[in-house]
């Protein structure tokens, strides 16, 4: 029935972010065997915020659209395993704004959900984990939590 | 007996909808039947005849299906009168266990031969209320309304607000529930000249009638399967709950000619009506000209004013497509200035009815949407190029100009100098490095972590990562206790007839026994790549090394090794474009199923972006499950194809078979009770075969509970058969069912059978009946059956199929396409602690295994990678995964 609707989204989304997009972030439609882009997968980089042990790692996000968007949000993964308490082991990013059933609204852009998901790097919440071993360091061993935050910042080194 | 054997089944006069002069034959044949089964049955009930219950059962099963058949197609078999007497008489029997779901099969088609008035008015009534009596041991009491009379008022307003491109037409069954626990089951007949315009669908409606309000509604109690003729209804079974507002069901596919069943079984919260009716889907048109979209514009901007201080900056783009709004409307309670396209919005809400301002996310129904004057105006008189206004309060507005949106443009235009200068770079190498991979199954990663990703459970959280694999090899047990245990209150509730439960505790209890047939899928698999991969020699060693590590943690479902360290120098190495050969590297034949093996090494030295780093990634983690799926369907990328969504569906139903296989084996030796006897070998098939198999369990059981002529008619439809071997030839469906599933789960061990598998996925009908009762049109109907599963998937059936004629083909597919539909959305109804610890397990064995092994193992010598180029697809495919999943320690150990 409207199948165009998140493509023409996306298509926008794309032409938006080209125009202007906050720095140290990338966000690009993944390019298809044929050449062809596919605009329901995207490729991003979050930029740790500066002044927090995030700061240096440049960290690979994927933003899985369905045809359902933007009535669904998009998934968002980072690298399977990646240490955070938001993150599930999945890697997919458990955000109030990309849950269908509170925070998520159309009217939210890529721009807003890369922002949101830097403010959830150093902002976790621990209200709602979504992996084991990120929230207990989180919770129990701040120091330990650090060190391995500021190890995975350094596993994610600026890509130019 | 003889009566009923050489007559041929109605249903293959239904379904392969003969020419007038045949139907003639067919409907003389049926009335014969009916005549000569119903004076068998007449013999049976002389008090001095010694009846054989077996043939019993099978009288009425063969008496039910030539009534179904008289009444789809509107005749009254010359005898009808003399019915009632004999049916008062079988009636009598119900109090046998075994005859108690015969007689109830018949007498839900006797009741809709009398709403077509076979029967005199008394005897009508008396019929009724006997199987009304009857039914009352199967099912709850409902306030269940057949046909037009039970329309509500409640419908047709929820029908405007949510669901307004959708026209409600006659009504064939209606049911409404009050909150609590029940078994509900309408029965309702379709006959072939019901009314009804080419473009109607029968649709399953299912609303929550408490309040009507909002899209909140229009959901699927969540705790309640609903099941058409035995079949689970998509996304609205507990095996795959959609938990938000849901759009009606297209159940074309699922009903047949004559009398069909609905059962809606589980705990209500709340008080809901139940809708099977003809329904048609109206496009809409582009521009809302009709007079019921434009509404008065009655919230505009001045009800704003208590808000708005200052000017505002809005947007002249819709917030749902970004792009230039056409009707702008917002919902008559928003309290922003802030349009959308009026378009967009029945759209997105006719694909999924949220109705929800995508500015506010108020809830905005279709007849909450107002138009704002105010805006028509400014898009009317602003230039093209402005996509932003600023509104006064007053209401007076003046455009935005693109360059006021450069704050800093000197820092702007480096920044996207720069920015191009990237993207440039990386579009070079990302299409190099895609050129090389498999991009089939990108919804299988969009799919695959919905599963997967689970809140762990805080009180089971382990606290170090390193694990014991104790927890992993105990949850099993308690799992499956409890599924056991659910499904028994399950079934013991649908159905109360002792008999049927006594055999399925047997069932079930033997269901405990081996237990931690811990086994994944996945094992077998492991050992044949690795031999394949040893079976040659290489030079390119630590990849490979480092590939048989991650594989082999990948086997238990844990997805990559944590240390994933990309490499940067790559990008000063060489440059994005070159194909200078590496040392490693092998010279690019990128097509040949060769050359995407290597793509890895190719990609390594020419991929220094994130992009490329990100496809990687993703590439191992689509590889893994395209491992363990192999899912020949995904490769296809058809943008808005239907058959992503299939894909999707069952991509999610893999993986949630690679989480629940492992564990709950134990639950699934779910022995459809036949009719009493199991043959050890079916057994022992099942305890091979996955969990999915609880959702064919419940139905099957259901199934025949309430219907157990569907599998039968299915049989029949393509072969006559005797009628005396009913209970033999039942048994051998269900055997046929088992055997093919046994096939795939016998055979998941290695990787062209899992090719297989994802095959018998797509024609279930194929592998259950291939061994059962020789079907005559087989191979078509294994044709058809990828468009059937679409259309279980999404509501858009009636394309593939003529209307009611399509119907008629249904019967003979309900059988193998329901199941697979359900088995596709198999996902553990509750929260699975087996995951979280088969997760620990996997990240114990990364610890153990990963780590140590990534520098002191580079320099191990290692066999070949590349595979014979006469090498099978599937494995080929093994190989790559391994590969690939190679990638990132290959890259840390670079570092």
């Amino acid at each position: 029935m409207s199948g165009g609707i998140a493509r023409g989204r996306l298509a926008e989304e794309r032409k938006a972010w080209r125009k202007n997009h906050p720095h140290g972030f990338v966000a690009k439609p993944e390019t298809l065997t044929d050449g062809t882009v596919n605009l329901m997968v995207w490729h991003c980089t979050i930029p740790g915020k500066a002044g927090t042990d995030w700061e240096g790692g440049y960290f690979p996000l994927t933003l899985h659209f369905s045809e359902d968007y933007p009535s669904k949000p998009p998934k968002c993964k980072f690298p399977p395993n990646f240490f955070h308490p938001n993150v599930y082991p999945s890697g997919t990013v458990c955000l109030s704004i990309l849950n269908e059933d509170s925070g998520w609204r159309p009217a939210i852009t890529v721009k807003q959900i890369l922002v949101g998901i830097q403010d959830l790097l150093d902002q976790p919440n621990p209200a709602d984990p979504a992996q084991t071993e990120g929230y207990h360091l989180f919770i129990q061993d701040a120091a330990e939590y650090k060190k391995r935050v500021r190890l995975q910042a350094k596993q994610y080194p600026p890509i130019v | 007996m003889a009566g009923t054997a050489v007559t041929p089944s109605p249903a293959a006069g239904s379904m392969t909808g003969l020419n007038i002069g045949a139907n003639v034959s067919a409907s003389f044949v049926n009335s014969f039947r009916v005549a000569a089964v119903a004076e068998r049955l007449a013999t049976h009930v002389q008090p001095d005849f010694v009846s054989d219950d077996v043939e019993f059962f099978n009288l009425c099963l063969s008496l039910a299906r030539g009534i179904d058949y008289a009444v789809a197609n509107n005749e009254v078999p010359p005898k009808a009168q003399d019915l009632p007497l004999l049916l008062k008489q079988v009636c009598q029997r119900k109090n046998s266990l075994l005859l108690q779901a015969p007689i109830m099969v018949l007498m839900i088609s006797v009741k809709n031969a009398c709403k077509i008035g076979w029967f005199s008015k008394k005897d009508t009534e008396e019929l009724f209320a006997l199987a009304n009596e009857l039914g009352s041991s199967f099912c709850s009491p409902g306030d269940i309304n057949t046909g037009d009379s039970g329309s509500l008022s409640s419908v047709s307003k929820i029908m405007e607000r949510f669901y307004p491109r959708m026209k409600m037409g006659q009504t064939l069954a209606s049911l409404e529930v009050q909150p609590g626990y029940g078994a509900y089951v309408i029965d309702f007949h379709i006959s072939k000249n019901t009314a009804h315009s080419p473009q109607e669908k029968i649709w399953l409606f299912v609303a929550q009638t408490d309040s009507i309000e909002t899209s909140a509604c229009i959901i699927s109690p969540p705790q309640v399967n609903f099941l058409l003729n035995g079949k689970g209804v998509d996304r609205r079974t507990n095996v795959h709950v959609d938990a938000g507002p849901q759009l009606p069901t297209n159940v074309t596919h699922m009903l047949k000619y004559g009398t069909n069943l609905l059962q809606a079984v589980g705990q209500f919260n709340g008080r809901y009506v139940i809708f099977v009716a003809f329904m048609s889907v109206m496009s809409s048109p582009d521009t809302p000209v009709l007079p019921d979209y434009v509404q008065p514009a009655v919230a505009t901007v001045d009800s704003d004013s208590d808000i708005i201080e200052g000017p505002s900056r809005i947007s002249l783009n819709c917030p749902i497509s970004y792009a230039r709004i056409g009707t702008p409307v917002k919902g008559h309670s928003c309290k922003h200035l802030q349009c959308f396209d009026f378009g967009n919005f029945v759209n997105i809400n006719s694909r999924r009815p949220s109705w929800r301002c995508p500015h506010c996310n108020q809830y905005v129904c279709y007849l909450d949407i107002r138009l704002d004057q105010n805006m028509v105006k400014v898009l009317r008189e602003v230039g093209e190029n402005v996509s932003e206004v600023i509104i006064s309060a007053d209401g007076s507005w003046k455009a935005v100009l693109e360059s006021d949106d450069h704050v800093h443009p000197a820092r702007e235009k480096t920044l996207k100098c720069q920015n191009e200068k990237t993207e440039q770079q990386e579009s070079t190498s990302v299409s190099n490095v895609l050129d090389l991979t498999e991009d089939n199954d990108e919804m299988e990663v969009v799919s695959a972590g919905e599963t997967e990703d689970r809140k762990p459970i805080l009180a089971s959280l382990p606290v170090p990562s390193n694990l014991t694999l104790l927890p992993d090899s105990n949850t099993p047990n308690g799992v499956n206790q409890n599924s056991s245990a659910q499904l028994e209150e399950y079934l013991n509730s649908v159905m109360t007839s002792s008999a049927w439960s006594s055999v399925l505790n047997s069932a079930l209890t033997d269901a405990v026994s081996p237990a931690l047939n811990l086994e994944p899928e996945g094992h077998g698999n492991t050992n044949f790549t690795t031999s394949l991969i040893q079976s040659q020699s290489s030079p390119n060693n630590f990849q490979l090394q480092q590939s048989q590590y991650a594989h082999s943690v990948n086997e238990y479902g844990r997805l990559l090794p944590r240390h994933v360290n990309r490499t940067p120098i790559a990008v000063q190495a060489l440059p994005a474009q070159s194909q200078t050969p590496n040392p490693q590297e092998r010279p690019r034949s990128s097509l040949t199923p060769n050359g995407s093996l290597i793509s890895p090494q190719v990609a390594l030295p020419m991929a220094p972006t994130a992009d490329a780093f990100n496809s990687i990634c993703s590439d191992m983690e689509r590889q893994q499950h395209f491992r363990a799926h192999m899912n020949p369907l995904q490769v296809s990328d058809i943008p808005s194809s239907l058959l992503q969504r299939p894909s999707v569906i069952q991509s999610r139903d893999h993986q949630d078979r690679s989480h629940a296989s492992s564990r709950s084996h134990v639950s699934s030796p779910s022995v459809p009770p036949g009719l009493g006897h199991t043959a050890p070998s079916r057994l022992q098939s099942h305890y091979k075969s996955t969990s999915g198999l609880l959702t064919e369990f419940q139905n099957s059981h259901l199934q025949q509970a309430f219907n157990s002529r569907m599998p039968q008619s299915a049989g029949q439809s393509s072969s006559p058969i005797p009628a005396s071997s009913h209970p033999l030839r039942t048994q051998v469906q269900q055997g046929g069912g088992q055997v093919g599933i046994s096939h795939r789960a016998g055979t998941t061990g290695s990787q062209p059978a899992r090719y297989l598998v994802n095959q018998n996925r797509y024609h279930p009908q194929n592998s259950r009946q291939a061994p059962s009762v020789p079907v005559l049109n087989q191979t078509s109907r294994t044709g058809q059956s990828l468009p059937v599963s679409v259309d279980g998937l999404r509501a858009s059936t009636g394309e593939q199929r003529g209307n009611m004629g399509g119907m008629s083909q249904a019967v003979p597919r309900a059988d193998g396409l329901l199941d697979s539909t359900s088995e596709q959305n198999w996902r553990p109804s509750g929260r699975m602690r087996g995951s979280l610890s088969g997760r620990a397990y996997s990240e114990a064995l990364s610890q153990f295994m990963i780590q140590p092994t990534q520098t002191a193992q580079t320099a191990r010598p290692q066999p070949n990678l590349a595979p014979p180029a006469s090498s099978v697809l599937p494995q080929l495919q093994a190989l790559i995964a391994n590969n690939r999943n190679a990638q990132s320690p290959q890259t840390s150990n670079i570092q």
